[in-house]
């Protein structure tokens, strides 16, 4: 899923700036709920907090509140339609792509990002989640034992580690595990260390951003 | 329906219908207290019981707490010459369980040897019932009891001790025989896991939190006795397994919800994320087999509400509760386990001033619910859990203290006061504390 982070209180704040009345603050119900940093909870709260942050300023706001179950779909969207319409601003709590899903069925509106989307993770403990793709476009988990050494290598190296890990730690922070050295391992576990003799291509990162933005056509459901 | 599943070794159980799992074959267990289901490997398959009960009865694991010499387990040479050395609590404290067979050890060498010298250094001797007889038995029979303090007992070489305390100082040769220490089976660790319970820091089942009674774990109906329990009781094992058996008996026969209000999941805003199932402590939501929502199952219930208050969907809430609307100013909550019962005790002009309310525990408090009771300037929140380790929910008071820290710092972050939400922790004998808090609160004092 993707995972979100919610951005400090000081820096909505100073996004959302003085220029408005009423605010509408909308929440998503699927991915960024799960990651608890922008569902029906995180939203109430932060409208109480800045409803206490406005008071002592003698700013007089309007401030309302709604969770849509995906931003990522108009149809949840057009749920709140009339709400959207009715604030002067809207600070929106789902991941990059609600916000901006927001801000094409309603051009009119201002639609700030009340979160920072961090990437695409597992629930690793409670409160803890950990980066698990990149989105590549061309998934080659095949050929390393289900272990991506795009996603889990800091350096996305394809032909075996660089020489800075230790004790399967990487160089880059201590607290990342060598991504190589977790392909290694699982590789050994299932007997299958000999795949990794075979040369990888160089990438090709036309299915990921180096092609441009990306689009996704189903045939079946597609009508033109 | 088994009445009982042994998780390890079992234990006779003359009126109560059992089984026995090995555990490194159980894959996982649902259900509640009263109809557990437990999956296991059996026969190359995989098998599928039920049961009211679970007892884990894993081994304890020895090791050396002073390498290269015998420990208190290993037989002594009776055909041997010279003296013979106890050394208990070399690296920790030992429990009542090692305590008991030192001092077993050393009488029967004391009555087999009665011309070796036999001496037992310590640094705590833990008596139970059966082990104070055998320490003045031992001393009797000749024993030298010598108390040490830690790093004051050195061994200069292999059969030899310098010991000093006060004004006495000596070496003594002999048989150098240490307390094992005790630790636990590394299954626990993934019985912890298939079974939901929240582990001690040493990774025993049971947590000897004083909330709950020796062989309970904080999932309801789910006990842990020798070795999965931990050394402490060791000592006490078998008046431990009648007490199980017993509240197994009753729970056999009266299986009653530890809470009269029901939490219900609104299958509706429930997405399914799992938070409830992560944060309960006692293992009481799990996916409905008939809705597709989670669900609260009831009897497995300790009512704690942390899955009210982490719910990121807000789907959980008490049946039939009214939203409680407070007027601004000073407000006090006060967990029914610690707080609330010193306040029963306390002079209630005490409370002068102050909104109050009782609550389940300090971790049912809502982030959002803070911010709103601090709307007003004057408005600051006061949250009195218990102290760690005497938690009912056993992560309760540390969750409670998270998310008054993390009001606090974003309030701070706006300059919107500091302190205005304050987190301490009381025991229900401190009504006189609870005064002075309260009071120290009120000036703003604390």
């Amino acid at each position: 899923m993707i995972v979100g982070q919610q951005k400090k209180a000081e820096e909505i704040i100073k996004m959302l700036g003085e220029d408005w009345d009423s605010l509408l603050i909308a929440g998503c119900g699927t991915c960024v709920t799960v990651s608890l940093a922008g569902g029906e909870r995180e939203v109430e709260a932060l409208a109480n907090l800045l409803k206490i942050y406005y008071g002592k300023k003698g700013k007089k706001v309007t401030i309302s509140t709604d969770t849509v179950t995906r931003q990522c779909d108009f149809e949840f969207i057009d749920d709140i339609g009339e709400k959207i319409e009715d604030h002067d601003v809207i600070l929106s709590l789902a991941c990059g792509v609600g916000v901006q899903h927001l801000v094409e069925r309603h051009p009119q509106k201002v639609v700030f990002p009340g979160l920072n989307t961090s990437f695409y993770g597992a629930t690793t403990g409670v409160g803890e989640w950990a980066e698990r793709c990149v989105g590549c476009g061309e998934c080659i988990l095949d050929r390393f034992g289900g272990v991506c050494p795009v996603a889990r290598c800091s350096k996305s190296l394809l032909n075996g580690p660089c020489g800075g890990a230790q004790d399967g730690k990487c160089e880059v922070d201590d607290d990342i595990d060598c991504g190589w050295e977790l392909i290694y391992n699982r590789l050994k576990d299932l007997n299958l260390l000999e795949s990794l003799l075979v040369f990888e291509d160089p990438k090709d990162w036309q299915h990921y951003r180096d092609g441009g933005p990306r689009k996704l056509i189903n045939k079946e459901y597609y009508n033109e | 329906m088994y009445d009982v599943i042994f998780i390890g070794k079992p234990v006779e159980t003359p009126s109560l219908k059992q089984m026995q799992i090995d555990p490194e074959k159980l894959l996982r267990c649902k259900g509640k207290v009263g109809d557990f289901s437990l999956r296991f490997r059996e026969n190359g398959g995989v098998k599928e019981e039920k049961t009211r009960a679970i007892i884990v009865n894993t081994p304890h694991l020895q090791e050396e707490s002073l390498p290269n010499f015998p420990n208190f387990s290993e037989d002594l040479n009776p055909e041997g010459e010279g003296d013979l050395i106890f050394i208990q609590d070399w690296e920790e404290i030992a429990s009542a369980f090692v305590n008991g067979i030192g001092l077993g050890k050393a009488l029967k060498a004391a009555k087999e040897n009665p011309s070796r010298q036999i001496y037992y250094f310590y640094r705590s001797l833990r008596f139970t019932e059966g082990t104070d007889n055998l320490y003045e038995e031992a001393r009797r029979a000749g024993v030298a009891f010598f108390r040490y303090e830690e790093g004051k007992l050195k061994i200069p070489g292999p059969n030899k001790i310098s010991y000093t305390r006060g004004g006495v100082s000596m070496e003594i040769e002999g048989k150098i025989y240490s307390a094992p220490l005790l630790k636990p089976d590394p299954a626990l660790e993934k019985l912890s896991r298939s079974l939901r319970i929240i582990p001690s820091e040493e990774g025993y089942l049971q947590t000897e939190n004083v909330s709950l009674a020796p062989t309970l774990t904080g999932r309801r109906g789910v006990y842990a006795i020798g070795g999965a329990r931990s050394p402490n009781g060791l000592a006490g094992f078998r008046d431990e397994v009648e007490f199980t058996l017993e509240e197994i008996e009753t729970l056999k026969n009266n299986l009653k919800p530890l809470v009269e209000e029901d939490r219900e999941v609104d299958d509706r805003k429930c997405i399914l994320c799992y938070t409830c199932y992560r944060v309960c402590p006692h293992a009481a939501l799990e996916e409905s087999t008939e809705e597709d929502s989670m669900e609260v199952l009831k009897e497995a219930c300790w009512g704690c509400n942390a899955c009210i208050s982490h719910c990121p969907a807000g789907a959980i809430s008490i049946s039939q509760e009214e939203e409680d609307e407070l007027s601004r100013g000073l407000k006090v909550f006060m967990c029914e386990n610690s707080a609330e019962t010193a306040r029963k005790k306390m002079p209630q002009e005490n409370l002068e001033g102050f909104i109050s309310r009782e609550i389940p525990c300090s971790c049912s408090v809502k982030k959002e619910d803070i911010y709103n009771w601090l709307q007003g300037p004057e408005d600051r929140v006061l949250i009195l859990g218990c102290f760690e380790e005497s938690c009912k929910h056993l992560e309760g008071d540390q969750r409670g203290q998270r998310i008054v820290d993390e009001v606090n710092e974003t309030l701070s972050s706006l300059d919107l006061g500091e302190d205005r939400v304050r987190f301490e922790r009381l025991s229900p004998p401190m009504e006189k504390d609870l005064a002075e808090l309260l009071n120290r609160w009120r000036e703003g004092q604390l």
